[in-house]
């Protein structure tokens, strides 16, 4: 049996592998054994980058559906490109003299979909335009929060299921985005939350991952959202401690896939903001998601 | 609790038993009027049980203008059961009286008193012993004039007002309670322990109790952890139990809860340490403590 056609180097202690070998505009050249072995190490280390691949929409929708298939796009298809509703457009480049709706997007820490039954397992995030500073994205580990969690408090929190809510008291997802007028009816409800063990079990790697998120978790099921914050808080700050983080500095022709199921990820606003309309500071992004 | 009226009336409960009752609270917290507890071998076992039985439904009992010597409160105590150890209070004992615990801002041959600021965190008694005292007595000789109140908080109240889910979540849990908690102020300002005070101590240093703790007597359910001397739920880093914790103790302080008593002197109160816990605010000028009309005086007996 040929060895993988790619190779691969650690981006951290514990998180994140870039891969090299591949050539993502070309998917049906990647070999089956090749796209299961992305996916083995995609669940050991939770995100992958792959450099200097300038893809367009159909190239980059072609590599997502190599993997598997795409995720309901739900209420992101307001924010789809032209022609491609199954993309996610993430930008601070004004429309018509308007301001992007999702220049601020990924403010909370939180994994993509954890508010439906069967959340995005992975996603994939292109980077088109990148702030001459800043604009990073940052990830971390939910594995390692889980093991650091002490015997006592992972016994308690293995019986505890928790609701994640696009709605949540603490989200601040929806600030500054136009309603959902144009949302059918009954959609809101079908995407409004769900129950999540909050200690979850990885399909593919069998180790267990800290599922609660910051911008979706209000509560444990039958506690109040009061009672639950103490707890909660203290496990998000767990969740995003340095220790588990990697922190990508994006370059043009950038890709990287990561792991809903084991990271979360989150984009400080590291770039002079109050100036975003100059062009050194214009951030250009596009993802898809894996169902 | 169905049996408590409103004002004082009837003798309560029991056919004998011999006193009145007036509630102090909402839910918690009972006067008895028509008794003398300085002649407390004349109560009848049937009032003495009433009492008890009074006690675990409403966690305290007041005892207006009683005027008891130290005899006297040791042997009202005595009449509901035998003495708790006293442990480290024993350093606090008037002369002659080893079961009683002095708690005062009185100078003595010059010295700052080291129980001036005694409760100054919310707690139960003893819950550091494996088996913790049931209650306690404390009386007032000598309350500041304005102040030196002593408050109450209801433990099956801060429980019933849980969410079906956190009571859940707290209900397989054991808390370790020791004097020397991280958040332990007790020892801060007194004197270090003695080797024989440190021998004495050596079984008391901690013990595992029960985060809810179902009342023997009652049968009904209270929050048993208390900031004085639980820092971590059984198997839990403090870091990640300091959250929830600091909670819990932020419910137990919560005013709806509580009962303020402002002290008179001849009072007595008795509490259950099953179901409640108390604090000392320090609301009175202890800057100028040692002013004849700040002095505090209290005596506390304990019961095993």
């Amino acid at each position: 049996m040929p060895g993988p056609g790619f190779s691969a180097r650690a981006l951290s202690w514990q998180t994140g592998s870039e891969v090299s070998g591949l050539d993502l505009s070309r998917p049906e050249g990647i070999a089956q054994s090749d796209v299961d072995a992305l996916w083995q190490l995609l669940g050991e280390r939770g995100i992958l980058l792959f450099r200097d691949q300038p893809l367009d929409h159909e190239q980059h929708l072609a590599f997502t559906r190599r993997l598997g298939p795409l995720a309901k796009t739900g209420l992101l298809g307001k924010h789809a490109p032209p022609g491609y509703p199954d993309l996610f457009q993430v930008t601070n480049i004004k429309t018509e003299g308007r301001r992007s709706e999702t220049e601020n997007a990924a403010q909370q820490w939180h994994s993509d979909q954890a508010f439906l039954p069967v959340p995005a397992r992975a996603s994939l995030l292109r980077c088109v335009h990148a702030p001459a500073l800043g604009g990073d994205t940052m990830f971390a580990n939910m594995y390692q929060a889980h093991d650091a969690l002490s015997d006592g408090l992972r016994a308690t929190l293995a019986g505890t299921r928790a609701f994640n809510t696009l709605f949540s008291t603490r989200t601040l997802a929806q600030r500054g985005r136009l309603p959902f007028s144009s949302i059918e009816e009954g959609e809101l409800e079908r995407q409004g939350g769900t129950w999540h063990p909050v200690l979850r079990r990885h399909a593919d790697t069998g180790r267990t991952a800290l599922f609660v998120n910051e911008q979706m978790t209000d509560r444990f099921e039958g506690c109040t959202v009061a009672e639950s914050a103490p707890l909660l808080d203290y496990l998000f700050t767990l969740a995003t401690r340095p220790a588990y983080q990697y922190r990508h500095r994006w370059r043009p022709g950038d890709l990287i896939m990561w792991d809903n199921r084991c990271t979360q990820h989150f984009a400080p606003l590291d770039y002079d903001f109050a100036h975003l309309d100059a062009s050194q500071n214009r951030r250009l992004m596009f993802r898809s998601t894996l169902a | 609790m169905e049996a408590v009226k409103e004002a004082p009336t009837a003798p309560a409960a029991q056919g004998q038993a011999q006193f009145e009752t007036r509630p102090l609270n909402w839910r918690f917290g009972m006067e008895i009027l028509g008794v003398d507890l300085k002649h407390s071998e004349q109560l009848s076992d049937a009032s003495i049980q009433a009492m008890w039985k009074l006690l675990g439904e409403r966690g305290i009992l007041l005892f207006r203008k009683q005027g008891l010597n130290h005899d006297q409160h040791l042997a009202f105590t005595r009449r509901f059961g035998p003495l708790a150890v006293t442990g480290l209070t024993a350093r606090y004992a008037p002369p002659g009286y080893p079961d009683i615990f002095t708690v005062t801002n009185i100078k003595k041959d010059g010295q700052r008193s080291e129980t001036e600021n005694a409760a100054q965190q919310w707690h139960t008694d003893q819950t550091f012993l494996k088996v913790p005292a049931r209650a306690s007595m404390l009386r007032c000789e000598i309350p500041p004039q304005n102040g030196g109140d002593t408050m109450f908080s209801d433990m099956y109240h801060v429980y019933d007002e849980l969410s079906d889910g956190l009571k859940a979540m707290l209900e397989p849990l054991q808390a370790f309670h020791t004097l020397f908690s991280t958040r332990s102020k007790v020892m801060a300002g007194r004197k270090t322990l003695s080797e024989e005070e440190l021998r004495r101590v050596e079984g008391e240093q901690g013990a595992m109790q029960p985060v809810i703790l179902k009342h023997p007597d009652t049968g009904r359910k209270a929050l048993y952890i208390n900031e004085q001397c639980v820092d971590h739920f059984e198997g839990w880093t403090i870091d990640e139990s300091k959250p929830l914790l600091e909670y819990l103790y932020k419910l137990v302080e919560h005013p709806k809860y509580t009962y303020r008593h402002r002290w008179q002197a001849g009072d007595v109160v008795m509490w259950d340490n099953r179901c409640t816990q108390h604090y000392a605010p320090l609301d009175y000028d202890f800057e100028h403590r040692d002013a004849p009309q700040n002095h505090r005086l209290m005596f506390r007996s304990t019961l095993a």
